[in-house]
């Protein structure tokens, strides 16, 4: 969060310089404020308790019922499969990559919106993040955890996976950094363990405030001891936005790091469709790009049964609709050069894969991609969609399913028609990999429940430091 | 420097340009141990409370080299050391394909490095303050500033600094008294 | 797409896309997505009980007795242990396989006392060392849990003497009122049974011995007959053959022979820049067979063609050299006959080739076009001691088996027949509908058969026989050699016992004064040789070598011809009126006649042609399928006058237009868990005397739709990429470029590794390959391979190391043209292995002999190696596929090689397990090197055509290096600067033009 640029050491006045300008409190006239109703400091964090201290209502337990059930589906799938062997997939050769894998991807690029939110739009002073950016973080985790679960499952011998860890063992094996899976586990642990960090030092704040306001004793310990006994002494705030600052400078580069090693997954290897010099940067915008899609599918639904529309304002849906628009035409334009390549490099293989690709057995998954992900998100250059609530739901669906689908067409029309024509085969999915894949939305949206009403899932302490007059007025002349 | 048991003197605030110049008043008083509580960063106040500089960059720092150079030696020890094994026709060890473990290393030791030492740095997690208690006080987590003089600055006394933090415009002014809640 | 490069062949991966590539490109989905999984048939439905556990415990201990060929069958406990039996180290001993009336000889590798490899004895003259696909697979007959380990007395258990008594009184009450008896027995080579045969049957008039074979080809038998008066065929010898025709003879497939005939016809395949020397195959056939695959020149004959055909040739050879040789008369009957463009091309080529040429005309087909395949072979001078077709080369037993048949027939019809014996016989499935109701009909029916098969559920008495593996007898080749057949372990099933037993125990229960000195079967072989053996050392020599040395006894037959009788021959020719579809019934290529259907490795291995497993289909070409209407998978009915049968169709270009293909040794309904209804028995199709051939049938859908478990799917090559290397013989003897061996590419961003030492590599010759898939089976009983089950297949789960990848092509637009190219496909042993650099766990390495190593204990199964091979030969275990292993059948793996568990990778390993076992051997010789030839993976070993060579690449005299110094090397994918270790020689078909090469293909 900018407020906190006044702490910086000199060493980064540049940085702070702008931040301080940035959030200098003499809003421009014409920009609409970041909160409507022009509440109190007090109001701000009274409302943010509330969804805490308030009753659970019955669309509250409705929905989580309903999350869990599909959480608890899954992971019955996920035991057979572990009990029985994973032939009770669709798997076979050639495609041993099938759902499990294009599942992981599309959660870790869900995951990337939180971090960028958190860490990229506050290097670029984007003062609107605030509102968003707990949640989002929340969702990067979350995304991570389903991750996770995914890249675990889809080995042969999922008792054995801590194996792809390096620790000394009795078979005086050492893992293979050659392999990209090992730099997936490192990239994807990182990401997940700065990602939790980053989240909670933004929360202690906030758990401080919690622990002061609510009534309920024992929430107030449970607060008090997460606060870590917060008391929002400015000495602390010195320390504290700095480290905010560093946790910001090193997730930015991370979370393009992240992609870009899940897709050296695909890029390093030697099969067509994978073997691509261009995936880095078309995965990272991808990942992008549904990330900010399921921000807004969340945001939306939680705006509406949180009742925050005063925090979570339509500029917000504004700004996220255009990245959205932009990082679609980005992966469309990752499409439409893998395809010309694979025409001009006039490789047998290469453009066979990529004939295929278009016309072949998975050819409807391929414009299921090419139309959910570069021809509809075009309705955003209309500034009236993208302040319709519907239309951007439905959109930020679109995307989400768009982006599932080019993993899939990625993975499995690669594999299905390679190299030796006398291998080829064809892979569907059983039910099994389809109720794992529903069980981890369960997951994902149980935990995001959970988290809804249990954390503060608006960050009280950066709303205030962007309030009107929340700053001293003659801050530039101190300097 | 008197011993009775007095722990500290708040004031509370609510207009953060008020606070801004009571904390340049009161560091200006020649007071260094106090302190100010907010319930969200206000630019420049530990500046005008006269805070000194954070080491915390530095931490990380170390934390980010020691990340690169253990990421570098466990890639060489195992592989070009401790087992070589022929794969794939690679090298046991070089920097192209070891590239993405020592930047995530890196990474990971600098985050980790970072989040321990800025608690170290604030002596937190520490869950009892003196002033926990006081009504007032919570409010620095809500919508007020609360300057504490405390009692162990050797400019403290009782008088004096109820009447400093009057005459810069605090409100609620009060003395309390170390284990008295 | 790029415009394929026009000097090319276009190899399309199977039928569909041959006839429509577009049309299936277009497909969504595929077929495995769209057709319910109906019919599917998992290995594991079988709940196999823990029976005959003590089978098992006696077997593996009476291995002493077995193994140190002792006569005396007592069970000596393991207590002292043997001298030559070093626990952990095999045995080998020798036997032989009587595959009908053709003898295999075999070489059985014993591990701890039980058998667990088949390879042919190279000290055989039909075997040479190589084995097929079938011989190898009966060791999981051996070890079937589905055997009968009882005797039953109408269905009830009881011992093997009750049942023997049992027999026994009815065949005496049969005897007293007159009524003969009739043991129905398999075909056979053993000179001392049919020796025994003759005694009991000149001791018991009523007692006859019938041979009833599965199918019957009584052509060529019949047309020696009356020409020469010699009932019988002859085996002919391929390697002195420059020209081949093969009329509807499938020799390098369906035949018994097949390895004999591979062997040879795969000798002269191998032609080289320097000596563009080869023979030529000149195939005629109505379906797509292996031997029309392999031909330099197929053509496509309707069936009603063939006579004329042949006779065709003879016709234009009488005009080339007269009919001095074979009598005027001849003339006369070829005289109206009318030469084609293929009869003449294949005359001009037999011409050419003078007596190094030979017609070949299936024995199943007309007496005539036998008979004219013999004049024309006498003409061109390929008959004769030294030649080709070599009088002394008599096949056993190979006399016309219909008359005693037809005898049986009216002897049943007249009632006459008061018990029936079925020895090793199963005509309750065979046999044609008419002689299974007469059968059905005799009052007293006795079963003795290594399975209680169909035919045991219409017997009284069933006894459970032995396997060959488990018996004493003996075998002659064509040529005269005998090889004695030794146990190599007890009976699996102790109350098993041999038909030769059986018959000496029964004939001495009707009469104990018959053979008084004798006590049992083995007795009886030792008194037949008596003279060649006069001591212990002798027969311990033959029993080691697996031939009697000092025989052959001559068998020389007469082959002086009446020219009276060949013209009479030749008039007998074939009708085949045909006004609708023709169905063509032959052997399967895995499952033979079905014998030995329940076996999983046969069922599991892909058809060469159609790479179908788990079903038996109906395959025709597109133009009858459209007829009929039907497409690929419809299950269709097939009716031919006798019966009819259901079955998916298959569609394959190559097939002559209106010809339904049907394999038979399907549709087993009482053999065991494993062939249990897996496809549908065309043998129903037979009426009386009717076998294997060509019938009237009609063809209807039946609306369902089955899943094609086949190996290979429909996709094509259709664009240039260099899988499979084809070349001509022109161009070949064309070029002219200096032939170094391989080219390593230099291009490498690091240093390639050195390897110091052995450097393992191995080289297959396209040429040579004729797709029998002996190795693929070879690898699967070597390195312990599961089968998966028929769902799983078509799912694309099978686990074969190397797989025989087919591809078509053809040289002309419409698929009648079509050509077949075989490639053995398995791990490829790359230098810079892209799956070896993605294993997290690096549970895949490289050794320092060059090996591409899998260490399954390491391997957590990300999967991750299989997507990054371009070859895609890594096999996952998706399942325990070993679960459900029952008693006795865990004894058949190989020790030396470690089992899988689920969830881990597996993959060709170069046989590493012979590798190490030669290194120990030349350490144990204080060599640091292991000699040329001293490694011979399991593959290479069973191969008949000698198309493999595998070695060492540092030793610069060795064969594979050798191998390898040629221009028609080439290495699959070496584009990749993977570094394959394996290299492959292109094919060569033997032709001139080049042109007819080139094919566009969109």
């Amino acid at each position: 969060m900018s407020a906190t640029t006044a702490a910086i050491p000199d060493d980064m006045q540049n940085v702070s310089g702008y931040m301080a300008e940035a959030m200098s409190p003499n809003e421009e006239p014409f920009r609409e404020p970041l909160i409507l109703g022009n509440p109190s400091m007090h109001d701000v964090s009274r409302k943010i308790i509330d969804i805490i201290e308030g009753k659970v209502t019955g669309k509250y337990l409705a929905t989580l019922a309903v999350t869990a059930t599909l959480a608890i589906w899954g992971i019955i799938c996920t035991g057979y499969t572990i009990v029985t062997g994973i032939g009770v997939w669709g798997l076979n050769n050639p495609v041993a990559w099938g759902w499990d894998i294009t599942d992981f991807v599309f959660w870790i690029g869900i995951g990337h919106a939180g971090t960028l939110i958190s860490a990229i739009l506050f290097l670029f002073r984007q003062k609107w993040r605030t509102a968003i950016n707990r949640s989002a973080e929340a969702m990067t985790i979350f995304a991570v955890i389903c991750a996770l679960l995914m890249v675990l499952m889809h080995t042969g011998r999922p008792w054995f996976a801590y194996w792809l860890f390096p620790y000394p063992n009795q078979m005086l094996m050492w893992i293979n950094f050659r392999s990209p899976l090992v730099w997936d586990v490192f990239a994807v642990n990182t990401y997940f363990t700065v990602s939790l960090l980053f989240w909670f030092t933004g929360l202690v704040p906030d758990f401080a405030t919690a622990r002061n306001m609510v009534k309920n004793s024992v929430a107030k310990k449970i607060y008090h001891f997460f606060s870590l006994g917060w008391t929002g002494s400015t000495r602390h705030w010195h320390i504290y936005e700095l480290a905010y600052l560093i946790f910001a400078a090193i997730s930015t580069p991370l979370v393009l790091s992240v992609h870009s090693v899940v897709s050296f997954d695909f890029a390093t290897s030697v099969i067509p469709g994978w073997h691509t010099t261009i995936f880095p940067p078309y995965f990272v915008a991808g990942a992008i790009f549904s990330g900010f899609a399921m921000v807004m599918t969340l945001l939306i639904i939680a705006r509406e049964i949180l009742n925050l529309k005063d925090f979570i304002t339509l500029k917000h849906l504004d700004n996220m609709s255009k990245i959205i628009l932009a990082t679609g035409m980005m992966v469309g334009y990752a499409y439409s050069m893998e395809l010309f390549i694979a025409w001009y490099s006039k490789n047998t293989y290469e453009w066979a894969t990529f004939y295929n690709r278009l016309t072949g057995d998975y050819a409807w998954a391929y414009w299921t991609m090419v139309s959910c992900n570069v021809i509809s998100p075009q309705i955003f250059w209309f500034k009236k969609m993208r302040r319709t609530i519907p239309v951007m739901f439905i959109m930020s669906i679109f995307v989400n399913i768009g982006m599932w689908f080019e993993r899939f067409t990625i993975i499995a029309t690669s594999l299905h028609h390679d190299y030796l024509p006398s291998s080829w085969g064809y892979y569907s999915p059983t039910w099994v990999e389809i109720s794992i894949f529903i069980g981890t939305f369960g997951i994902f949206l149980t935990l995001f429940l959970l988290f809804a009403k249990f954390v503060p899932m608006i960050a009280i302490a950066e709303i205030k430091g962007v309030m009107p007059n929340a700053q001293p007025h003659h801050h530039e002349e101190s300097h | 420097m008197n011993n009775d048991k007095s722990f500290a003197i708040l004031g509370n605030f609510t207009d953060v340009n008020v606070l801004f110049h009571a904390a340049e008043k009161v560091r200006d008083s020649g007071y260094h141990d106090f302190d100010i509580f907010t319930p969200y960063p206000v630019h420049g106040l530990d500046k005008a409370m006269g805070v000194k500089r954070t080491i915390l960059p530095y931490i990380s720092f170390f934390g980010g080299i020691s990340g690169l150079a253990s990421a570098v030696l466990l890639m060489w020890w195992t592989g070009a050391d401790n087992y070589k094994l022929n794969i794939g026709g690679k090298p046991f060890f070089a920097v192209e394909f070891g590239m993405p473990v020592m930047f995530e290393l890196t990474i990971l030791l600098t985050a980790l490095f970072t989040f321990v030492g800025m608690w170290g740095l604030c002596k937190l997690p520490r869950w009892y303050h003196e002033l926990q208690h006081d009504e007032g006080f919570q409010r620095a987590c809500d919508d007020q500033f609360v300057v504490a003089i405390f009692s162990t600055d050797k400019r403290f006394s009782a008088d004096t600094t109820k009447k400093l933090l009057s005459d810069i415009g605090a409100s609620d002014i009060r003395l309390v008294e170390s284990g008295a809640i | 797409m790029p415009s394929s490069v026009p000097s090319r062949k276009n190899y399309f991966k199977s039928s569909e896309i041959f006839l429509n590539p577009n049309a299936i490109k277009n497909t969504n989905g595929g077929e495995f997505e769209s057709l319910p999984m109906n019919d599917e048939k998992s290995l594991f439905d079988n709940g196999v009980s823990r029976r005959s556990f003590m089978a098992v415990l006696s077997g593996s201990m009476a291995l002493v007795a077995a193994s140190c060929r002792r006569p005396d069958h007592k069970l000596v406990p393991y207590v002292k242990s043997v001298e030559y039996q070093i626990p952990g180290i095999p045995n080998y001993y020798t036997t032989v396989f009587q595959h009908k009336n053709a003898a295999h000889g075999l070489l059985i590798r014993s591990s701890d006392g039980h058998p667990t490899k088949i390879d042919g004895n190279d000290l055989h003259p039909i075997s040479k060392g190589k084995s097929s696909a079938f011989a190898q697979a009966t060791l999981v007959n051996l070890y079937d849990p589905d055997r009968m380990n009882r005797a039953k007395i109408n269905g009830g258990d009881s011992t093997v003497n009750n049942a023997l008594s049992h027999i026994k009184g009815a065949v005496l009450s049969s005897i007293q009122d007159g009524k003969s008896v009739r043991i129905l027995i398999d075909e056979h080579c053993s000179p001392t049974f049919s020796k025994l045969i003759s005694e009991i049957e000149g001791k018991f008039p009523l007692i006859k011995f019938v041979v009833l074979p599965s199918v019957f080809a009584d052509g060529s038998a019949e047309a020696m007959l009356k020409t020469t008066g010699y009932d019988g065929e002859i085996l002919p010898n391929l390697s002195l053959a420059n020209t081949i025709v093969s009329v509807d003879n499938d020799f390098l497939g369906t035949d018994k022979f097949a390895v004999y005939h591979t062997a040879n016809f795969s000798q002269n395949r191998k032609p080289e820049a320097g000596k563009a020397v080869m023979n030529m195959l000149i195939a005629a056939e109505s379906t797509l067979t292996l031997t029309g695959a392999n031909a330099d020149k197929r053509m496509l004959l309707s069936p009603a063609e063939t006579d004329a055909f042949v006779l065709g040739i003879l016709k234009e050879i009488i005009a080339a050299k007269g009919s001095a040789l074979i009598g005027s008369d001849v003339e006369s009957a070829v005289a109206n006959v009318q030469t084609t463009p293929n009869s003449q091309f294949a005359a001009k080529e037999l011409l050419k080739a003078g007596d190094k040429a030979i017609v070949m005309v299936g024995a199943h087909r007309s007496v005539a076009a036998n008979a004219a395949a013999y004049a024309i072979n006498t003409l061109l001078g390929s008959i004769g001691s030294g030649k080709i077709i070599d009088p002394n080369a008599a096949i056993p037993n190979s006399n016309c088996k219909y008359p005693a048949v037809k005898e049986l027939r009216e002897e049943l019809k007249a009632g006459k027949i008061g018990a029936v014996i079925f020895a090793n016989t199963n005509p309750e499935y065979t046999a044609d509908r008419e002689l299974n109701n007469l059968l059905k009909k005799t009052p007293n029916r006795f079963s003795w058969s290594l399975y209680k098969d169909e035919t045991a559920s219409i017997a009284s008495v069933y006894i459970p026989t032995t396997h060959y593996i488990e018996t004493w007898g003996d075998a002659i080749a064509p040529g005269g050699i005998v090889s004695i057949q030794q146990p190599i372990i007890a009976p699996v099933n102790p109350t098993s016992q041999s038909v030769q037993e059986l018959c000496l125990n029964l004939a001495k229960l009707l009469d104990e004064t018959f053979l008084p000195e004798i006590t049992g079967y083995y007795d009886y072989l030792r008194a037949n040789y008596k003279s060649n053996f006069p001591d212990k050392q002798s027969w311990e020599k033959t029993l080691s070598d697996g031939i009697i040395a000092g025989l052959p006894a001559s068998v020389s037959v007469n082959l002086s011809h009446s020219s009276a009788g060949l013209a009479q021959a030749l008039g007998m020719k074939e009708e085949m009126k045909f006004d609708g579809l023709i169905g063509c019934v032959s052997l399967s290529y895995s499952l033979g006649d079905g014998y030995y259907s329940n076996n999983s490795w046969l069922l599991e291995l892909a058809d060469p042609i159609t790479k179908m497993t788990w079903d038996n289909v109906a395959v025709m070409n597109s133009a009858t399928a459209v007829l009929s209407n039907v497409k690929q998978g419809d299950i269709i009915a097939v009716a031919g006058n006798h019966g009819s049968v259901e079955v998916p169709a298959y569609i394959l270009p190559g097939m002559a237009d209106g010809v339904v293909g049907l394999a038979l040794g399907f549709g087993r309904t009482s053999s065991g868990n494993v062939a249990n209804g897996v496809g549908d028995s065309a043998y129903k199709l037979f009426g009386a005397n009717e076998s294997i051939g060509y019938y009237p049938i009609k063809v209807e859908k039946t609306g369902k739709i089955s899943v094609l478990a086949a190996t290979q799917n429909h996709n094509t090559i259709d664009d240039d990429r260099e899988i499979i290397k084809e070349t001509t013989l022109a161009e070949l003897a064309a070029n002219t470029e200096n032939s170094s061996g391989i080219i390593e590419l230099p291009i490498s961003l690091v240093d390639n590794y050195t390897y110091k030492g052995h450097r393992w590599a191995m080289t297959i010759d396209l040429s040579a390959c004729t797709g029998c898939n002996a190795c693929v089976i070879a690898c699967q009983s070597e390195n312990n391979i599961p089968n998966v089950g028929k769902k799983d297949t078509a799912n694309g789960r099978e686990m074969h190391w190397l797989r025989m990848d087919r591809y078509f092509s053809r040289t002309s637009e419409g698929e009648e043209s079509v050509e077949v190219s075989f490639q053995p496909m398995f791990c490829q042993h790359c230098e810079n292995a892209p799956c070896e650099n993605v294993c997290p766990v690096a549970a895949t390495t490289h050794s320092p002999e060059g090996l591409n190593e899998m260490t399954y204990n390491r391997c957590v199964g990300t999967k991750y190696c299989l997507n990054n091979c371009p070859y895609k030969v890594r096999r996952f275990n998706w399942f325990n596929y070993h679960k459900h292993d029952a008693e006795p059948s865990n004894l058949l793996y190989n020790p030396d090689v470690t089992m899988r568990m689920r969830g881990v990778m597996e993959k060709c390993t170069f046989c590493v397990q012979r590798i190490n076992h030669a290194k120990f051997h030349a350490k144990d010789q204080g060599r640091s090197q292991v000699v040329d030839g001293e490694v011979v993976t399991a593959c290479q070993q069973a191969c008949p055509a000698s198309a493999i060579y595998f070695g060492n690449i540092n030793d610069k005299t060795s064969k594979v290096v050798e191998s390898r110094k040629t221009v028609r090397g080439y290495r699959v994918l070496e584009e990749l600067n993977v570094r394959p270790s394996v290299t492959y020689l292109e094919k060569v078909r033997n032709r001139e033009a080049k042109s007819e090469m080139s094919v566009h293909h969109g």
